[in-house]
């Protein structure tokens, strides 16, 4: 009885070797430890795995030792007895074994050969990926790539499309037009992510609609999508005078005006002074330096020109020049602006002193002897706002009538009825002289009423009461003219009721006396736009600026001086807390028809055309 | 003697640097004396200038990619290329935030400046490794080329299967363990010094340490001999992860820095056109 081993190598390119060992016994061990008979070395393999037995010369046995097991034919095993012809195949760890009789009676042939790799050794991984970035990024060209296509489909390439695409809303934001369909909600989700800063406040409306001002693609927000809503502009002053008074700011501008032309900045339209985008305040400049650039030293651009230079408020603006008229009687009235500095008096053809109206006494007991309902209307103490009443907006002071803000006093009446009180109508002098005659002469027709000549009964009276009659008629309208005559005379006497606020004039050819017309100022600046309800403010009374109450004259000026305003409006300081820039008072564009109407691209060609 | 190496951050003294810091300085006093109309903004005319020069700068930074893929000679060595990158790519900090004239808000005009703006700053983080890692790196290396070290843990992983042969079954589990599962690479947020103490390697050269003094004789003597082995190992593979950190810091940025300055460039194409498309 005799076994033996046969191990077995396959070469590359097939070659086999065999390295045979005959053991004469019976019995053989089989595992990694080196006093086996049979060393398999692995890690896979026991110690001592298992023992191998011949038990007849057609049969085998094989016992795994310990917990070992052995794999037959696929399943694991402690121990089985193997008939030779059956080809059973064994493995342990890596290793088959087949068994089989040779050809020498009693031999049993067991071939063992390697067929799975060892235990892996080592990290057969290689460099790359362990020393790489695999495993700890994705790679940069797919994020990159990805990154790229995400941003310009969705800031770039959807908010073109939906540009052409979509419909928008006809009229802006109002919740009827609201979007509703899914791409009508991505263009305005996607145009808004275009917006590059808030709407101006004044232009909030439009922030949904970009088209309603970006009419065309990369063409500038033209002059007339402005002028379709802002219709009929005016100019800031006539053309020569703009491009006189705006070219020429030494050599830096000049070289500004090149740069600004090499980027494509024109000049002269409307967006090249309002900016849109710039938050709720700004889309209307408050940079003094754009009027200041001019008028710094507007005399010298401009040799002729009335306007006198201005750099600040606080320190360079010259006084005040109110709007007065100088000559009620002219026709048509001719205002005049003579500034504060010259103490100007105004000539409105009125007698009323301010003073007298406010404090006297004899106002406390006029007011006293009127009707209650009108007593209440007063209070016991006349103050300004009886008279003078702010206009819609409360930005200016509505114009004095005599019938609303006068007659409550100042009653026209001249006489009482049962039922009505008859009043003079107020200026028109030749009326009055026709009202007081139809009266008079309507007194003296009721007298005579029924007594009629041509009448049955006149017929039947005889000649010497008709005769009666006709002298009674003829001195009942005598009295009638004497009457309205003496009216008259008293009515535009001194101490009559016209006089007391106003004066008479040379009647010249006229029997009648004539009234000297009267022309109030309505706005005594003009050029300014000043609002008393954002001055109600604080302790700030009617007083503090017009100084009313010491003015005992119709002809003095009670508009108040630039110093008044300068108390508050300081522009001295980086960071003034009350608005005192050009803007808060004027505004660039001439709405008194004074300049032509605003017309950019006019003026651009202008501007172009003049020498740099 | 030593060796006296010019790093790109003071390439030709500090040339670029000095560039930079004029044409910011330059920017601001523009800026500041600037006669623009109304507030400062990207479209006033130095708004448009330094918009145009930023958007320059900004494609000839990404050109840093193409240009250090072409080896040529010549006074634009890569070495002044990357200088002029990174102080220049700097300069743009100051350069593009003129340009937004202060004004941000939530649409693709300071997206594209939050880019780059993310970029940059992604930028001083290489920088900042560059500056720091490599010494480290190569005390750490010690003139052992990655391949080496891969080679030297394979031959230890042999050596401990050879070690390992005579030893008792219930030895084999750790050793079978430290060769199989032992994994090199460090994961990305956790620390070396906790992956060591987690490592199939380290943890089977301690457990059979121990399994030392309670062996039996015939044993100990093999036991020993494994548990060098895998100390060894430990060894090598701390130095192989620090080297994998390191090499990671040094890269790992650049998987910011180029995917987002695309989407820069991107942002930015979309911020030139939304700006020209509604004028």
């Amino acid at each position: 009885m005799t076994i033996r081993i046969e191990f077995i190598k396959r070469r590359p390119g097939g070659r086999i070797t065999v390295r045979p060992t005959i053991y004469d016994k019976r019995e053989i061990s089989l595992g990694r430890a080196t006093d086996c008979d049979v060393h398999l070395a692995d890690l896979r393999v026991g110690l001592h795995h298992a023992n191998l037995t011949q038990v007849s010369p057609t049969k085998a046995r094989i016992e795994a030792n310990d917990d070992h097991r052995v794999r037959v034919d696929g399943s694991q095993i402690r121990r089985r007895d193997i008939t030779l012809n059956e080809q059973s195949v064994i493995r342990i760890g890596p290793y088959q074994l087949t068994l089989a009789a040779t050809e020498k009676a009693g031999e049993l042939l067991i071939t063992i050969e390697l067929v799975e790799p060892p235990t892996p050794v080592g990290d057969n991984r290689d460099e790359k990926t362990v020393f790489g970035m695999r495993g700890y990024a994705p790679s940069k060209r797919a994020t990159a790539w990805l990154l790229m296509a995400t941003i310009l489909a969705v800031f770039l390439a959807l908010p073109i499309s939906l540009h052409f695409r979509a419909k928008m809303p006809e009229s802006v934001n109002s919740q009827k037009n609201a979007p509703h369909s899914v791409p009508e909600k991505l263009a305005l989700a996607t145009n808004q992510h275009w917006m590059a800063g808030a709407m101006s406040s004044s232009h909030a409306n439009l922030t949904n609609d970009c088209r309603s001002c970006h009419v065309k693609p990369f063409t500038r927000v033209m002059d007339e999508t402005c002028l379709s809503c802002h219709e009929e502009l005016g100019d800031h002053a006539h053309q020569d005078k703009m491009t006189l008074a705006t070219t020429g700011h030494g050599e830096g501008d000049q070289w500004l005006g090149t740069l600004r032309a090499g980027l494509d900045i024109p000049e002269g339209r409307c967006g090249s002074c309002h900016f849109e985008h710039n938050g709720p305040e700004g889309v209307i400049p408050k940079e003094t330096s754009f009027c200041v650039d001019c008028h710094t030293d507007l005399d010298q651009r401009i040799e002729d020109t009335k306007l006198v230079n201005v750099s600040n408020f606080s320190k360079r603006h010259p006084e005040f020049s109110p709007t007065l008229v100088r000559n009620p009687q002219s026709t048509p009235v001719k205002f005049e602006r003579i500034s504060l500095v010259k103490h100007p008096k105004e000539n409105n053809g009125l007698k009323f002193p301010h003073d007298f109206h406010l404090k006297d006494e004899e106002v406390i007991r006029k007011i006293a002897t009127l009707p209650t309902p009108i007593r209440k209307k007063y209070g016991d103490v006349m103050e300004c706002a009886n008279c003078h009443e702010p206009d819609a907006a409360g930005a200016l002071i509505k114009p004095i009538e005599m019938e609303t803000h006068c007659a409550d006093c100042h009653s026209l009446a001249f006489a009482t009825g049962e039922t009505s009180v008859r009043n003079l109508p107020h200026g028109q002098p030749a009326e009055v002289r026709r009202v007081l005659a139809d009266f008079y002469l309507a007194q003296a027709t009721t007298l005579l009423l029924g007594d009629s000549s041509t009448g049955i009964l006149g017929q039947q009276l005889s000649a010497e009461a008709r005769a009666r009659r006709a002298r009674l008629r003829e001195q009942a309208l005598e009295n009638a003219r004497r009457n309205t005559e003496d009216k008259i005379e008293r009515v535009f006497s001194e101490d009559g009721v016209c006089q007391k606020c106003h004066t008479n004039q040379d009647p010249g050819s006229n029997s009648l006396p004539e009234i000297r017309p009267v022309h109030l100022s309505t706005n005594y600046f003009p050029m300014a736009k000043f609002s008393h309800k954002s001055h109600e403010t604080g302790d700030l009374e009617c007083t503090t600026c017009h100084q009313a109450e010491t003015s005992s004259a119709a002809e003095d000026i009670l508009m108040p001086s630039i110093t008044a305003c300068r108390d508050c409006h300081d522009d001295s300081t980086t960071r003034p807390t009350i608005a005192s820039d050009c803007l808060t008072c004027h505004g660039f564009h001439n709405d008194n028809k004074d300049a032509p109407p605003m017309q950019p691209r006019k003026t651009r060609a202008a501007m172009t055309r003049w020498p740099r | 003697m030593p060796i006296s190496h010019e790093g790109f951050l003071g390439h030709k003294g500090y040339r670029y640097l000095k560039l930079a810091i004029g044409l910011s300085i330059f920017a601001i006093i523009v800026y500041a004396l600037a006669d623009v109309n109304s507030r400062p903004n990207g479209g006033t005319w130095l708004g448009y200038t330094l918009g145009t020069i930023s958007a320059l700068l900004i494609v000839w930074l990404m050109m840093l990619g193409m240009r250090k893929r072409a080896i040529t000679a010549g006074n634009w060595s890569l070495k002044g290329w990357t200088s002029a990158h990174v102080y220049l790519g700097s300069s743009l900090l100051v350069l593009a935030t003129l340009h937004t004239g202060f004004q941000f808000g939530l649409n693709v005009h300071t997206l594209a400046y939050g880019l780059m703006v993310f970029v940059i700053l992604s930028g001083f983080v290489g920088i900042y490794y560059y500056a720091t890692v490599p010494r480290k790196m190569s005390d750490n290396r010690a003139h052992r080329t990655q391949s080496d070290m891969l080679e030297a843990i394979r031959a230890l992983n042999r050596e401990l299967n050879e070690a390992a042969q005579p030893l008792d079954q219930k030895y084999l589990g750790d050793v079978k363990t430290a060769i199989r599962k032992t994994k090199i690479k460090p994961g990305l947020f956790t620390s070396i010094h906790d992956i060591q103490k987690r490592c199939a390697t380290t943890r089977a050269s301690k457990r059979l340490r121990k399994a030392i003094a309670n062996a039996d004789d015939g044993m100990r003597q093999p036991l020993e001999h494994v548990v060098s082995i895998l100390e060894r190992k430990a060894a090598l593979l701390m130095r192989t992860r620090k080297h994998i950190r390191n090499k990671t810091l040094l890269q790992l940025w650049l998987y910011f820095h180029v995917p987002m300055s695309f989407a820069l460039l991107a942002a930015l194409m979309a911020h030139i056109v939304s700006v020209f498309f509604y004028w």
